[in-house]
């Protein structure tokens, strides 16, 4: 066997480096698939190891992030066919954090609003995941999903919608709190 | 020139927060070691690296 060039022997240190530098994102990411910290570390590390064995397929300088997520989102839907408890929500994600604005009356706890992203269907709450808590980019989303921009802009806009109606609605949770 | 308000929204607010407090956390040791793995392939193939 030849040695690798010095070329292949950069590239994969700025694979690497690229993928140290995604971890808290594909975590992030991962996590709000699947709902289970374990599992989505899990799901996290696989996508690593997926991508590094995929490597030589990836064309520097093009959207690593969107190249990674992919590979994330395509384990994620592989992994939940064979285990339905991906699925279920982690109480573990369930720190009681009020985001409010300091002129708002209203307020609304992050886990429940996590909570309510595991009750809706997988492909708004990837779109919300991407978009609305990683800053992906429409046309990002549209690439790492596989669809159409206007796709995602209409996922996005009836999942807002439904994750809204699920805070909104959930009854005896107090998730709307008239703040002092 | 008038600026532009962007209503609070609590719902991106919350989903940003989400992110952030995973992307906060200390990276498990777990994938300390996948790296290293990593790390041990790439020593493996530089020319002049003892195998």
């Amino acid at each position: 066997m030849t040695d690798p060039s010095p070329e292949t022997l950069a590239a994969d240190q700025l694979f690497r480096d690229q993928l140290v530098a995604l971890i808290p994102s594909l975590r992030s990411f991962a996590r709000g698939l699947c709902g289970w910290r374990d599992m989505a570390d899990d799901l996290a590390q696989d996508a690593m190891m997926r991508g590094w064995a995929a490597r030589a397929s990836y064309t520097p300088g093009t959207n690593f992030r969107a190249w990674m997520f992919m590979i994330l989102r395509n384990q994620f839907y592989t992994t939940i066919r064979k285990n339905k408890r991906m699925t279920s929500w982690d109480p573990e994600v369930a720190e009681r954090v009020l985001v409010e604005a300091p002129s708002q009356q209203s307020a609304i706890h992050v886990a429940d609003v996590a909570k309510a992203l595991q009750k809706l269907p997988a492909e708004q709450r990837e779109v919300l995941l991407l978009v609305g808590a990683n800053g992906v980019s429409y046309e990002e989303a549209s690439e790492i999903i596989g669809c159409a921009i206007g796709t995602i802009k209409s996922r996005l806009a009836r999942g807002r919608k439904a994750l809204a109606a699920l805070i909104d609605g959930a009854p005896g949770d107090a998730l709307f709190e008239e703040v002092a | 020139m008038p600026t532009a308000v962007t209503a609070f929204d609590p719902v991106s607010a919350a989903l940003q927060q989400l992110h952030q407090a995973v992307a906060s956390e200390k990276v498990p040791d777990d994938f300390l070691r996948l790296l290293e793995e990593i790390d041990a392939k790439i020593a493996a193939v530089k020319p002049g690296t003892p195998v």
